[in-house]
């Protein structure tokens, strides 16, 4: 007769999620973090301005309106 | 007419349905979304200012409202700051964050967070220096003039018939009796007579004023005793013991025994406090950079001189150069690190190079400029300008004939208006 001495001496091994789920997001935190400093020491082309939206009033045809410094709608009213 | 009183909030300020022969109009203010925001108020304006060169330009953090025909103040998240309760709200001209306010025909001063520095009690109130901390000249119900601090507290009793705009040392220059003198804080005399005008308080006491008789300038200690007769056409204080002198149309900079520091040869001579820096302009346009030992360090014509940021920029010859203020010279990478693309010249052309200085847009511009906070630059062909992007892709072809405007910029296609007071940017 065997006596159960507790998870450990079980035969069939088991996963420990709360383990895995830590090594997973700490892998992901390291990748941030060599995206990170790959970005600051390259420098993107596209990124590498860093340049908070801006408004301005503008007047075209006769009429007001504000444009932004966003490279994709400044070319727009944005009113 | 719109208004954007701080680039960096999507808060606009539309003025509508004019009507120029009664002087009336109607306001509102717009988000980004156009949405109508601070829909309280009957009538929501940004607060207007100028600085010394009668340029205009607008309070970023404080906006006027207006309720059943009072005034009150509110920040740009619409929080309220001072309630609808003024009969009229101004700014303190040229200073920022300070505003006259009047109520039941009396002024005070509020700043931008909406704390009452000087109750609504005289019948005017004025700035007596270049900021908020200086104090103010105050008029009370007799008509007559004083001076408190920032904290509103008593500095000059209000007994005098005028006080000029010049102090310092705890002097104050004022009329009394139909006589101009300088008098101490405490009222007494300081200097009462040998001049027709005190223009300047000099920064060390022992050496006196500046003072104008039959319009020459001279400096007198307080006892009146002269140290520099009144010869000059001009005469300010740059720093402590030397001055800024006009002789004969031209500028120098003498000490106080009268020794020629610069030599008169120049059309305007400027000091710079925060660079500690003499700006000499001679009649070419050039501008000859002193330092404090006034040794001639750069001469050039000056483009730029940004205290915020510690860096003057310079046109010597063909090339655009960059120094610090002591004068080493620097390259527009150190200076604008930010940048995406660098202005760059060759054989009497422009392009732009990126941080590693590699070619990103060939050298075939007549003139440019250096790229904005936008990430745009202007460029210049046949006589036109159009604009290129961070990337150098051209975003706008030169069409525009901009030469007799003040300013050359860019957002995307659209480019600054010629009047910058306007501060709009169209496609004209």
């Amino acid at each position: 007769m065997s006596r159960a001495r507790g998870r450990r001496y079980d035969k069939e091994p088991k996963l420990n999620m709360k383990k895995v789920i830590a090594v997973i997001l700490a892998i992901i935190v390291i990748i941030m973090f060599v995206i990170i400093i790959k970005n600051i020491v390259t420098g993107d082309g596209e990124n590498s301005r860093i340049s908070s939206l801006s408004y301005f009033a503008s007047f075209n045809d006769n009429k007001w309106g504000v444009i932004d410094s966003n490279r994709k709608r400044c070319n727009k009213s944005i009113i | 007419m719109i208004i954007v009183p701080n680039s960096k909030k999507d808060v606009f300020l539309v003025t509508y349905d004019v009507d120029y022969s009664t002087g009336t109009y109607s306001t509102k203010a717009l988000n980004s979304k156009n949405e109508e925001i601070f829909t309280d108020y009957n009538q929501i304006e940004a607060i207007q200012n100028m600085d010394e060169s009668n340029n205009l330009w607008y309070e970023e953090n404080v906006l006027r409202v207006q309720k059943d025909g009072k005034y009150g103040l509110i920040n740009l998240d619409g929080k309220v700051l001072q309630e609808p309760q003024y009969e009229e709200i101004t700014a303190v001209s040229g200073i920022k964050n300070a505003f006259k306010v009047r109520k039941d025909n009396l002024y005070g001063i509020v700043d931008n967070e909406g704390k009452v520095i000087v109750q609504p009690q005289y019948t005017d109130i004025i700035n007596l220096g270049d900021d908020n901390l200086s104090g103010y000249i105050v008029r009370n119900a007799e008509g007559k003039y004083g001076i408190i601090d920032y904290t509103a507290s008593q500095v000059l009793e209000a007994k005098y018939e005028e006080i000029e705009k010049v102090y310092g040392n705890d002097l104050y220059v004022v009329t009394e009796n139909a006589t101009k003198k300088v008098v101490n804080r405490d009222g007494t005399d300081a200097l009462t007579q040998g001049f027709d005008d005190v223009t300047e308080i000099l920064t060390n006491k022992d050496n006196g004023v500046i003072f104008q008789i039959a319009g020459k300038y001279g400096v007198m200690k307080l006892d009146g005793t002269v140290t520099i007769e009144p010869t000059y056409e001009e005469l300010k204080e740059a720093k402590s013991g030397f001055l800024i002198a006009k002789l004969n149309g031209k500028y120098g900079v003498i000490d106080l025994t009268k020794a020629e520091k610069i030599p008169f040869n120049y059309t305007n001579i400027e000091y710079n406090t925060s660079a500690d820096i003499y700006l000499a302009d001679d009649e070419n346009y050039n501008t000859n950079l002193f330092n404090t030992n006034f040794e001639s360090k750069v001469q050039g014509m000056l483009l730029e001189l940004n205290v915020d940021q510690g860096y003057i920029k310079m046109s010597i010859g063909d090339d655009i150069k960059y120094y610090n203020f002591r004068f080493e010279e620097r390259t527009d990478k150190d200076i604008l690190p930010a940048n995406t693309l660098y202005l760059d010249k060759k054989d009497g052309k422009y392009g732009f190079v990126n941080k590693n200085g590699e070619v990103v847009v060939d050298y075939i511009y007549d003139d440019a400029t250096e790229q904005n906070e936008s990430g745009y630059a202007g460029i210049k062909k046949d006589g036109k300008w159009g604009s290129i992007d961070n990337t150098g892709k051209v975003v706008q072809e030169p069409i525009y004939n901009l030469d007799d405007y003040l300013l050359v910029d860019f957002i995307g296609n659209w480019h600054l208006g010629k009047d910058i007071n306007t501060n709009y940017y169209n496609k004209e």
